[in-house]
């Protein structure tokens, strides 16, 4: 009876870890959506469903890629820095700065489920300056404005910039002291390890072929896969005018066609 | 007597045509002076990162080579597509990082994007500030084609608006102009 009981709670015990093994993944595979545009370091993403995932999990500035819903398409390759908090989120968890009313909300940073260390992202200066100055906190930037690429700031100085333009040296620590969470939260859903990314280390989507040309060259630009916004197609641009003044144009042919007939006897 | 009756509806009814597409042009030409003359108030007192209101004029679009020009508003509703050039609300302002979309009539402000060529460039003047942007590529799509709308890293413009040209009714595809923002070193050759 007691050896049963033992193997039944072995079972129980093995089979909770796999299935919590299963979900996590090495990459910290996340899937995020987004009801309405959303700002990240140098890129703001329509509306949709975007996976986040860690290509490299080292120390220092880890790199965090934000790819399409099904990973073919690499969006942003975004630097940051671990940030620590007090208690860890039972869910994936996306932190908002806050921004002027009406603007796409700036991401903050990015938690995992079940650890307390996070990825705080570095944005441009450029692009920080003008977050911070409607952000109720200071936004973690480089110290120069020409660090500005994500090889350049892999080794720039770091500093956070405040509403008011001071600025605060940033010392990068794997294991920063916790603080306290601010902004607006939203949670997302993990991702299966199934899922194949793009490899692309790049921002810059792969060239492919597209649909028709007009005899112009093709750019490097390119065909994606929709990032699953709301919209189901493009707009309607064409209007009734031309085709009402055609038809305005006839009737008032026809009209005077028929109203001469009697004269010209045919 | 009959032949009378039908020719005379039928000039009535082909005036009314002619008058209603008329008045249209008059009030989409009377909606452009209107959205310049708030797009001139709005530089000179920039709003504080609000984000537009529908229909709210957002800049003014000029492609100098094709004569093309006329105030851009937030949104894409038939109604704004009738005297504007309109922005797809769910793509990035221009002033924002990212792949900017903007739609118009083909046969009224986008009437002359059939003879756009690689290189021309756009001119985008906003409250925010005066983006150019230099054709890369063009395309014919398919309505469901939402790719070109795809975020991208750096400042890009998207026009959009129906083909053929010539279609007379519901055009069945998409005629795109992808451009990219001009660095600031192009910028200073441009001007020089």
């Amino acid at each position: 009876m007691l050896r049963t009981l033992v193997s039944a709670c072995v079972f129980a015990v093995l089979a909770f870890t796999g299935t919590t093994a299963h979900a996590q993944t090495i990459d910290d595979r996340t899937f995020f959506t987004f009801s309405q545009p959303v700002t990240l370091p140098g890129v703001t993403l329509p509306a949709g469903k975007y996976l986040f995932r860690t290509p490299d999990a080292t120390t220092g500035r880890r790199v965090v890629q934000v790819l399409s819903a099904d990973g073919t398409k690499s969006y942003a390759m975004l630097l940051s820095i671990p940030a620590q908090r007090f208690s860890a989120p039972a869910q994936p968890e996306i932190r908002f700065m806050e921004t002027a009313e009406g603007t796409p909300a700036a991401i903050k940073s990015w938690w995992y489920p079940g650890k307390t260390v996070g990825y705080e992202f570095i944005y441009p200066k450029e692009q920080a300056l003008t977050l911070a100055r409607t952000a109720t906190n200071s936004v973690l930037t480089t110290a120069s404005a020409q660090n500005d690429t994500t090889e350049e700031m892999k080794g720039a100085d770091l500093t956070r910039v405040t509403s008011s333009g001071s600025e605060a040296a940033v010392t990068v620590e794997e294991k920063p002291a916790a603080t306290a969470l601010a902004g607006t939260s939203q949670e997302g859903e993990l991702a299966s390890s199934s899922i194949q990314v793009a490899a692309s280390a790049t921002a810059t989507p792969a060239p492919v072929t597209t649909s028709a040309t007009l005899g112009i060259a093709p750019a490097d630009d390119t065909k994606q896969a929709s990032a699953g916004t709301r919209r189901t197609r493009l707009p309607q641009t064409a209007s009734s005018a031309p085709a009402l003044m055609v038809l305005g144009l006839v009737m008032l042919g026809v009209g005077s066609m028929l109203s001469r007939w009697p004269r010209l006897g045919m | 007597m009959d032949k009378k009756w039908i020719a005379r509806t039928s000039i009535l009814l082909g005036t009314i045509l002619l008058t209603w597409t008329g008045v249209d042009s008059i009030r989409a030409a009377a909606y452009q002076r209107q959205y310049l003359q708030t797009l001139h108030n709005a530089r000179a007192t920039p709003s504080a990162g609000h984000a537009p209101a529908p229909g709210a004029p957002i800049g003014w679009l000029e492609i100098p080579r094709l004569g093309v020009s006329g105030a851009v508003v937030h949104g894409d509703a038939d109604h704004l597509l009738k005297r504007a050039i309109g922005h797809l609300p769910d793509t990035p302002l221009p002033w924002q990082t990212g792949n900017s979309a903007l739609a118009a009539h083909r046969d009224s402000f986008f009437r002359r994007l059939r003879d756009v060529r690689s290189n021309d460039v756009v001119r985008l003047a906003t409250p925010h500030g005066t983006f150019e942007y230099r054709v890369r590529e063009t395309l014919v799509v398919d309505p469901e084609d939402l790719w070109v709308l795809d975020p991208t890293p750096a400042r890009t413009l998207t026009l959009i608006t129906c083909y053929p040209f010539n279609y007379i009714g519901s055009a069945p595809r998409r005629f795109i102009v992808r451009a990219e923002s001009i660095t600031s070193r192009e910028q200073v050759r441009l001007q020089s």
